[in-house]
């Protein structure tokens, strides 16, 4: 399904053989914060399972993982030492003229985590958390998870229309830094399908560009 | 498309094949800048749009005789057969793009900036043709310029050539490939596609 859709109209020209790399089965955003994928699952991909974990589980996890440790792999080496969830890191080394990029990322049965920091391919600091889930989490319960841990979101005013019905377009966000220089530092959480029938969470730490909006 | 897809990858074999800037005068980096500028954006499709306009490309009317009106049209019955064919079982739609015209150091690019949203998961593509391309780019030039090898090439029977990046060029972007259809292709036919094509692709999930 990813692979379809990521070829939508791609296929005027013949779609052939992804390369055999391993890959973390985790999402990225883009600049503008929203979640995407950097290379096509292959063979390799280890897919995640569905777990039990409930939001606020998820929610504590990230907070570790991602809003305590900065963008810093090292810091998250250290912060999975207090972290059961059974994460390993899978190493995904990518050659450039100029030396190696590190596109792996730490992967557990139900979780996947991703970060990256002064990176061609994300300029924009960013560590994204994605768990897979038995359960269904809709976007309203989500919201509600996150508004017990962090508060409302920074956009709150607009969830609903000025007639009254929900804004189908109201994603929350969280503001949690500001650098005049490097731009916001904000959260978003987005409660996905897994392309195939499942489930999956996807909280984002990131730090926006001062110009770009989510 | 699918169809067309498999058909080549089952002819796939090693062939060697002359290159574009193999001869001095096909205007290669030109042409992989124009593309750069133009399909920066493709994550964006109104962003995608306004880039290309802003950096003068011209747009091609739909109803227009043209290579990238035949191929765009090719394309979207390509889609509408295939969502036919899925019917209720996988909701899609595409989404709305754009062709444009421009001029590129005497050659005549087209790019097609592109949507399609399939449930909960879209993609987007920004392609640049030069249907009059009679070569494919060098690999090493595709390399320098893009500072990083393929992360895949495949040489075809034939004379097609195609190489892949994963991750894109851009951020955010899934990936890029640099794509070579000889003139002579014996499914031309079938297929209004020849020269050489750089796209950038990108993919989006959406909340459930």
């Amino acid at each position: 399904m990813h692979i379809r859709a990521a070829s939508a109209l791609a296929l005027m020209v013949a779609t052939l053989a992804s390369p055999a790399l391993a890959s973390v089965d985790g999402l990225w955003v883009n600049p503008e914060g929203k979640p995407t994928l950097l290379r096509a699952q292959d063979d390799d991909t280890i897919l995640l399972k569905p777990g039990t974990r409930s939001l606020a589980e998820i929610i504590r996890g990230f907070q570790q993982l991602c809003v305590t440790t900065n963008f810093d792999k090292l810091a998250t080496n250290i912060a999975l030492f207090d972290n059961d969830w059974g994460f390993s890191y899978i190493p995904v080394q990518l050659e450039t003229k100029s030396g190696e990029v590190d596109l792996g990322g730490w992967q557990a049965d139900d979780a996947a985590l991703l970060m990256a920091k002064d990176v061609f391919f994300s300029p924009n600091p960013q560590c994204t958390l994605t768990v897979e889930t038995a359960e269904r989490y809709p976007a309203y319960e989500l919201l509600d998870a996150m508004r017990n841990a962090l508060g409302d979101p920074d956009d709150y005013k607009t969830i609903r229309l000025p007639n009254g019905e929900v804004n189908p377009d109201f994603r929350p966000i969280w503001t949690i830094a500001e650098d005049d220089e490097l731009g916001p530092t904000r959260i978003i959480p987005r409660s996905l399908s897994n392309g195939k029938g499942g489930y999956r969470i996807h909280i984002t730490l990131m730090q926006f560009r001062s110009e770009v909006k989510p | 498309m699918i169809a067309l897809a498999l058909s080549l990858a089952l002819v796939a074999g090693q062939d060697d094949a002359p290159t574009a800037d193999g001869n001095a005068e096909y205007p290669a980096r030109a042409v992989l800048e124009a593309f750069a500028t133009a399909c920066s954006g493709a994550e964006n499709l109104a962003v995608a749009k306004a880039s290309v306009e802003a950096a003068g490309w011209t747009m091609v009317p739909p109803d227009s005789d043209s290579p990238i009106t035949r191929l765009v049209a090719f394309g979207k019955a390509e889609f509408e057969r295939q969502a036919a064919e899925d019917g209720d079982e996988l909701e899609s739609e595409l989404l709305d793009g754009g062709e444009y015209r421009t001029e590129v150091a005497g050659r005549t690019l087209y790019v097609a900036i592109s949507g399609a949203r399939y449930d909960t998961v879209i993609g987007h593509g920004c392609r640049v043709y030069d249907f009059e391309a009679t070569a494919p780019i060098e690999a090493e030039t595709l390399t320098d310029w893009a500072v990083r090898a393929p992360s895949n090439s495949q040489t075809l029977d034939g004379g097609l050539v195609k190489h892949v990046w994963n991750p894109g060029l851009k951020p955010g972007h899934m990936g890029m490939e640099v794509s070579f259809v000889p003139q002579d292709w014996p499914l031309r036919d079938q297929f209004p596609l020849s020269g050489l094509v750089i796209q950038a692709d990108t993919v989006e999930f959406l909340d459930l």
